[in-house]
């Protein structure tokens, strides 16, 4: 009896370290979606737009980009190092530079690609 | 936004330092209240002989005759602007800042003017290194420019320069801290038919841009 009240209490706590755990990750979770967002609206959204639409032939829309959803992983390295030459998206060719971000983090980019991503590229969208 | 601290003329009635006596800010003020807009700029008064009478005749400040090289690459002065108001702006091809904004924005004034041969737009680049003709001919048809009524102008970099500061009230400093390579200022400034500053409007905020088409519809009316 006493062996199970003691593995009841056991339960009790990893039950509830596990929760935390979960709360903790959520938290984190959603303090990078708004940081990736305030990132976005400071360094992206001037030539991409808040809503992610582009700017007529100039700027190539993120939402949708066939482009990013054909080329997942070469985002990140387009925020960190730039872009140059034509690149065609959705079918329109875009052929502006997009320059480098030296002063980003990688962490910092990371956020960027997750708020993209979630925003512009899950196929509810 | 904090990179562009440097941004003297944030917005229409903002006039930069040293630039404009007390004097005739007092008198653009004065100027403010018939609702005519604003004449920016330094003034004398000299006076006339007119049919045997002295009449007093205010000088007013006029943007400085320029020649500068087009988007067609077409040398072209001040005679374009002959007659016309006009929206004079700085900016350069690869800036990750202030000038998409700017870009979106005059694309709404010359949508709204397109077609009307009183208004034209002079947009000039202070990175002449880079924007080429042939840079900006493909810069303008992406845009949508795709008529003689706005035009992209590129020169020698110390007469832009002179010109955008002494000419327009704007600033163009190269600085290699701030992305992109330059700071200067996002103004949108209208100039009227007798080439004098009218007024300077913040190209990066929308309601700046609505206050400025606005402004030229007012500027079309007025009766000298």
């Amino acid at each position: 009896m006493k062996k199970n009240k003691f593995l009841v209490i056991l339960c009790f706590v990893f039950y509830s370290l596990l929760n935390s755990c979960a709360d903790e990750k959520q938290a984190q979770s959603r303090a990078n979606a708004n940081h990736g967002l305030e990132l976005y609206e400071r360094m992206c959204a001037n030539c991409h737009q808040s809503d992610g639409s582009g700017f007529v032939k100039l700027y190539p829309p993120l939402k949708n980009a066939d482009y990013i959803k054909q080329n997942p992983k070469a985002i990140f390295g387009i925020i960190k190092n730039g872009m140059k030459g034509r690149v065609i998206v959705n079918g329109i060719e875009f052929n502006l530079v997009m320059p480098a971000n030296p002063k980003l983090s990688d962490k910092e980019i990371e956020h960027i690609v997750e708020y993209v991503q979630t925003r512009f590229l899950s196929s509810s969208e | 936004m904090i990179l562009h601290l440097k941004v003297l003329i944030q917005q229409k009635g903002f006039l930069m330092k040293n630039k404009i006596s007390l004097f005739s800010l007092l008198l653009v003020i004065m100027a403010c209240g018939d609702n005519k807009l604003p004449i920016y700029g330094d003034r004398k008064v000299e006076m006339k002989t007119i049919d045997g009478k002295q009449v007093a005749d205010t000088i007013y400040q006029t943007v400085p005759d320029f020649e500068f090289t087009n988007q067609e690459g077409k040398l072209i002065n001040q005679d374009i602007v002959k007659d016309k108001i006009y929206i004079a702006d700085f900016f350069f091809v690869t800036c990750p800042t202030i000038c998409p904004r700017m870009k979106k924005n005059l694309l709404k004034v010359y949508e709204t003017f397109k077609d009307n041969p009183e208004i034209m737009l002079l947009s000039h680049t202070i990175d002449p290194e880079h924007d080429s003709v042939s840079v900006l001919h493909d810069f303008a048809s992406r845009l949508g420019a795709d008529s003689k009524q706005w035009q992209f102008l590129t020169g020698n970099r110390e007469k832009i320069y002179e010109l955008a500061e002494h000419g327009y009230y704007a600033t163009a400093i190269a600085d290699s801290l701030e992305p992109g390579g330059y700071v200067h200022s996002g103004g949108l400034i209208l100039v009227d038919k007798k080439r004098r500053v009218r007024g300077i409007y913040d190209g990066t905020v929308e309601s700046a841009t609505s206050q400025l088409i606005l402004d030229i519809t007012t500027l079309m009316h007025e009766k000298e």
